[in-house]
Protein backbone atom coordinates (compact mmCIF):
# COMPACT_ATOMS: atom_id res chain seq x y z
CA UNK A 1 0.00 0.00 0.00
CA UNK A 2 1.71 3.35 -1.00
CA UNK A 3 1.93 5.80 1.77
CA UNK A 4 0.65 9.33 1.26
CA UNK A 5 3.62 10.65 -0.10
CA UNK A 6 3.92 7.76 -2.36
CA UNK A 7 0.50 8.77 -4.03
CA UNK A 8 1.84 12.54 -3.81
CA UNK A 9 4.77 11.55 -5.73
CA UNK A 10 2.66 9.67 -8.18
CA UNK A 11 0.48 12.37 -9.07
CA UNK A 12 3.25 14.59 -9.92
CA UNK A 13 4.77 11.87 -12.48
CA UNK A 14 1.00 11.39 -14.28
CA UNK A 15 1.27 15.96 -14.07
CA UNK A 16 4.58 15.82 -15.59
CA UNK A 17 3.55 13.46 -18.20
CA UNK A 18 0.39 15.35 -19.36
CA UNK A 19 2.75 17.95 -19.64
CA UNK A 20 5.74 16.50 -21.69
CA UNK A 21 3.47 17.41 -24.49
CA UNK A 22 2.35 21.18 -24.04
CA UNK A 23 6.36 22.38 -24.56
CA UNK A 24 5.77 22.49 -28.54
CA UNK A 25 2.71 23.45 -30.92
CA UNK A 26 1.44 21.08 -33.21
CA UNK A 27 0.40 22.20 -36.12
CA UNK A 28 -1.00 20.24 -39.24
CA UNK A 29 -2.11 21.77 -42.36
CA UNK A 30 -4.53 19.03 -42.94
CA UNK A 31 -5.16 19.22 -46.61
CA UNK A 32 -2.24 19.02 -47.62
CA UNK A 33 -1.18 16.97 -45.58
CA UNK A 34 -3.93 14.22 -46.86
CA UNK A 35 -2.22 15.04 -50.39
CA UNK A 36 1.35 14.13 -49.23
CA UNK A 37 -0.04 10.70 -47.27
CA UNK A 38 -2.12 9.88 -50.60
CA UNK A 39 1.20 10.68 -52.64
CA UNK A 40 3.05 8.78 -50.30
CA UNK A 41 0.56 5.86 -50.56
CA UNK A 42 0.78 5.25 -53.98
CA UNK A 43 4.59 5.48 -53.95
CA UNK A 44 4.74 2.81 -51.57
CA UNK A 45 2.49 0.29 -53.10
CA UNK A 46 4.89 1.45 -56.43
CA UNK A 47 7.94 0.41 -54.45
CA UNK A 48 6.51 -2.76 -53.04
CA UNK A 49 5.14 -3.90 -56.55
CA UNK A 50 8.45 -2.91 -57.96
CA UNK A 51 10.43 -5.19 -55.27
CA UNK A 52 8.31 -7.94 -55.84
CA UNK A 53 9.34 -7.94 -59.75
CA UNK A 54 13.21 -7.55 -58.88
CA UNK A 55 12.41 -10.47 -56.53
CA UNK A 56 10.66 -12.74 -59.37
CA UNK A 57 12.98 -11.68 -61.85
CA UNK A 58 15.99 -12.59 -59.55
CA UNK A 59 14.46 -15.99 -58.68
CA UNK A 60 13.33 -16.62 -62.04
CA UNK A 61 16.68 -16.28 -63.64
CA UNK A 62 18.24 -18.64 -60.57
CA UNK A 63 15.78 -21.21 -61.39
CA UNK A 64 16.48 -20.87 -65.44
CA UNK A 65 20.25 -21.34 -64.50
CA UNK A 66 19.66 -24.46 -62.54
CA UNK A 67 17.79 -26.17 -64.87
CA UNK A 68 20.35 -25.69 -67.55
CA UNK A 69 22.94 -26.95 -65.29
CA UNK A 70 20.85 -29.49 -64.59
CA UNK A 71 20.67 -30.41 -67.92
CA UNK A 72 24.56 -29.97 -68.93
CA UNK A 73 24.85 -32.78 -66.10
CA UNK A 74 22.74 -35.10 -67.47
CA UNK A 75 24.22 -34.25 -71.30
CA UNK A 76 27.95 -34.89 -69.98
CA UNK A 77 26.90 -38.21 -67.93
CA UNK A 78 25.01 -39.70 -70.78
CA UNK A 79 27.86 -38.72 -73.74
CA UNK A 80 29.97 -40.71 -70.73
CA UNK A 81 28.30 -43.57 -71.04
CA UNK A 82 28.45 -43.27 -74.46
CA UNK A 83 32.23 -42.87 -74.84
CA UNK A 84 32.47 -45.66 -72.09
CA UNK A 85 30.76 -48.12 -73.93
CA UNK B 1 -20.10 12.69 -49.28
CA UNK B 2 -16.52 11.28 -50.86
CA UNK B 3 -15.14 13.69 -48.08
CA UNK B 4 -16.35 12.38 -44.89
CA UNK B 5 -14.13 9.77 -44.95
CA UNK B 6 -10.84 12.20 -45.47
CA UNK B 7 -12.47 15.02 -42.58
CA UNK B 8 -12.99 11.83 -40.34
CA UNK B 9 -9.12 11.27 -40.51
CA UNK B 10 -8.60 14.66 -39.90
CA UNK B 11 -11.02 14.92 -36.84
CA UNK B 12 -9.20 11.94 -35.32
CA UNK B 13 -5.48 13.40 -35.97
CA UNK B 14 -6.27 16.37 -34.31
CA UNK B 15 -8.04 15.22 -31.50
CA UNK B 16 -4.88 12.63 -30.89
CA UNK B 17 -2.09 14.46 -31.59
CA UNK B 18 -1.03 15.36 -28.52
CA UNK B 19 -1.22 11.87 -26.87
CA UNK B 20 0.48 10.62 -30.20
CA UNK B 21 3.35 12.99 -29.55
CA UNK B 22 3.44 11.99 -25.42
CA UNK B 23 3.80 8.51 -27.00
CA UNK B 24 6.32 9.71 -29.45
CA UNK B 25 8.75 11.83 -27.07
CA UNK B 26 9.27 9.08 -24.43
CA UNK B 27 10.03 6.92 -27.31
CA UNK B 28 12.50 9.46 -29.15
CA UNK B 29 16.11 8.80 -28.28
CA UNK B 30 19.02 10.41 -29.67
CA UNK B 31 19.48 10.83 -33.10
CA UNK B 32 15.55 9.92 -33.72
CA UNK B 33 13.76 13.05 -32.75
CA UNK B 34 9.67 12.73 -31.60
CA UNK B 35 9.15 14.69 -34.70
CA UNK B 36 9.97 12.01 -37.08
CA UNK B 37 8.39 9.00 -35.02
CA UNK B 38 4.91 11.48 -34.46
CA UNK B 39 5.35 11.45 -38.55
CA UNK B 40 5.70 7.83 -39.23
CA UNK B 41 2.56 6.86 -36.79
CA UNK B 42 0.39 9.73 -38.78
CA UNK B 43 1.38 7.55 -41.82
CA UNK B 44 0.54 4.33 -40.34
CA UNK B 45 -2.98 5.36 -39.13
CA UNK B 46 -3.54 7.16 -42.53
CA UNK B 47 -2.39 3.51 -44.02
CA UNK B 48 -4.70 1.50 -41.76
CA UNK B 49 -7.67 3.56 -41.03
CA UNK B 50 -9.35 2.13 -44.22
CA UNK B 51 -9.29 -1.29 -42.53
CA UNK B 52 -10.14 -0.32 -39.02
CA UNK B 53 -13.46 -1.76 -38.73
CA UNK B 54 -14.49 -0.58 -34.45
CA UNK B 55 -13.62 -3.79 -32.90
CA UNK B 56 -11.53 -1.69 -30.57
CA UNK B 57 -12.46 2.02 -29.17
CA UNK B 58 -10.36 4.01 -31.33
CA UNK B 59 -8.09 5.46 -29.19
CA UNK B 60 -6.89 2.22 -27.75
CA UNK B 61 -6.30 1.24 -31.86
CA UNK B 62 -4.45 4.73 -31.92
CA UNK B 63 -2.32 3.71 -28.79
CA UNK B 64 -1.20 0.25 -30.36
CA UNK B 65 -0.44 1.53 -34.02
CA UNK B 66 1.90 4.12 -32.09
CA UNK B 67 3.53 2.15 -29.63
CA UNK B 68 4.28 -0.12 -33.11
CA UNK B 69 5.91 2.21 -34.80
CA UNK B 70 8.10 3.56 -31.70
CA UNK B 71 9.36 0.19 -31.06
CA UNK B 72 9.97 -0.86 -34.20
CA UNK B 73 11.27 2.18 -35.41
CA UNK B 74 14.97 2.10 -34.53
CA UNK B 75 15.01 -1.33 -36.87
CA UNK B 76 13.74 0.23 -39.73
CA UNK B 77 16.36 2.71 -39.58
CA UNK B 78 18.96 0.33 -39.48
CA UNK B 79 17.23 -1.38 -42.54
CA UNK B 80 19.58 -0.20 -45.56
CA UNK B 81 16.91 0.12 -47.77
CA UNK B 82 13.75 1.71 -45.55
CA UNK B 83 13.29 4.74 -46.10
CA UNK B 84 11.64 7.12 -43.05
CA UNK B 85 8.76 9.04 -43.67
CA UNK B 86 8.88 13.08 -43.91
CA UNK B 87 5.72 15.11 -43.99
CA UNK B 88 5.83 18.49 -44.45
CA UNK B 89 2.12 19.52 -43.83
CA UNK B 90 3.64 18.46 -40.13
CA UNK B 91 4.90 21.20 -37.97
CA UNK B 92 6.29 20.88 -34.72
CA UNK B 93 7.37 23.93 -32.97
CA UNK B 94 8.64 24.59 -29.45
CA UNK B 95 6.62 27.34 -27.50
CA UNK B 96 8.46 30.36 -25.84
CA UNK B 97 6.81 29.38 -22.41
CA UNK B 98 9.04 26.26 -22.14
CA UNK B 99 9.88 26.14 -18.53
CA UNK B 100 13.31 23.90 -18.02
CA UNK B 101 12.72 22.94 -14.69
CA UNK B 102 9.81 21.22 -16.16
CA UNK B 103 12.17 19.37 -18.85
CA UNK B 104 14.55 18.73 -16.18
CA UNK B 105 11.31 16.91 -14.48
CA UNK B 106 10.77 15.13 -18.26
CA UNK B 107 14.15 13.88 -18.53
CA UNK B 108 14.53 12.61 -15.07
CA UNK B 109 10.87 10.83 -15.53
CA UNK B 110 12.34 9.57 -19.03
CA UNK B 111 15.21 8.15 -17.13
CA UNK B 112 13.59 6.31 -15.06
CA UNK B 113 11.38 4.67 -17.26
CA UNK B 114 14.11 3.91 -19.85
CA UNK B 115 15.41 1.49 -17.31
CA UNK B 116 11.91 -0.55 -17.69
CA UNK B 117 11.76 -3.77 -20.11
CA UNK B 118 10.01 -2.97 -23.04
CA UNK B 119 6.57 -4.23 -22.36
CA UNK B 120 7.15 -2.65 -18.93
CA UNK B 121 7.17 0.68 -20.49
CA UNK B 122 4.20 0.27 -23.08
CA UNK B 123 2.38 -0.64 -19.91
CA UNK B 124 3.23 2.36 -17.82
CA UNK B 125 3.06 4.74 -21.06
CA UNK B 126 -0.59 3.72 -21.57
CA UNK B 127 -1.21 3.65 -17.59
CA UNK B 128 0.32 7.53 -18.10
CA UNK B 129 -2.58 8.26 -20.83
CA UNK B 130 -5.40 7.04 -18.33
CA UNK B 131 -6.12 3.64 -20.65
CA UNK B 132 -7.69 1.30 -18.19
CA UNK B 133 -6.02 -1.77 -17.14
CA UNK B 134 -9.06 -3.58 -19.66
CA UNK B 135 -7.39 -1.08 -21.74
CA UNK B 136 -3.98 -1.70 -21.73
CA UNK B 137 -4.96 -5.57 -21.77
CA UNK B 138 -6.12 -5.43 -25.43
CA UNK B 139 -3.62 -3.45 -26.36
CA UNK B 140 -0.42 -5.49 -25.22
CA UNK B 141 -2.01 -9.23 -25.15
CA UNK B 142 -1.39 -9.24 -22.05
CA UNK B 143 -4.33 -10.40 -19.38
CA UNK B 144 -6.21 -7.76 -17.22
CA UNK B 145 -4.27 -9.61 -13.89
CA UNK B 146 -0.96 -9.45 -15.28
CA UNK B 147 -1.26 -5.64 -15.67
CA UNK B 148 -2.38 -5.15 -12.61
CA UNK B 149 0.55 -6.99 -10.90
CA UNK B 150 3.26 -5.29 -13.03
CA UNK B 151 2.00 -2.02 -12.60
CA UNK B 152 2.32 -2.53 -8.84
CA UNK B 153 6.12 -3.24 -9.02
CA UNK B 154 6.35 -0.63 -12.15
CA UNK B 155 5.19 2.12 -9.85
CA UNK B 156 7.54 0.96 -7.29
CA UNK B 157 10.61 1.00 -9.49
CA UNK B 158 9.11 4.61 -10.71
CA UNK B 159 8.57 6.62 -6.91
CA UNK B 160 11.83 4.39 -6.05
CA UNK B 161 13.68 6.38 -8.93
CA UNK B 162 12.11 9.52 -9.19
CA UNK B 163 12.54 10.44 -5.79
CA UNK B 164 15.93 9.57 -6.12
CA UNK B 165 16.27 12.20 -8.77
CA UNK B 166 14.12 14.54 -8.36
CA UNK B 167 13.35 15.47 -4.96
Amino acid sequence: MENREQQKTWEDIKNIWNNSSENKEINIQMSELLIELKEKTSQFEKDAIRKDVELIKGTMSQFEKKIITSAFKFVRRIIQKFKGN
Amino acid sequence: MQNQPNQAFEELIEANKGRIYRVCRIYAVNPIEPEDLFQEVVYQIWRSYASFKGESAINTWIYKIALNVCIRFKEKLNKRNDKTIRLNAIHVIPKETTNTYDDEKYNALRSCISTLKPIDKSIVVLSLEELSYKEIAKVTGLSENHIAVKMKRIRKVLLNCITKKIK
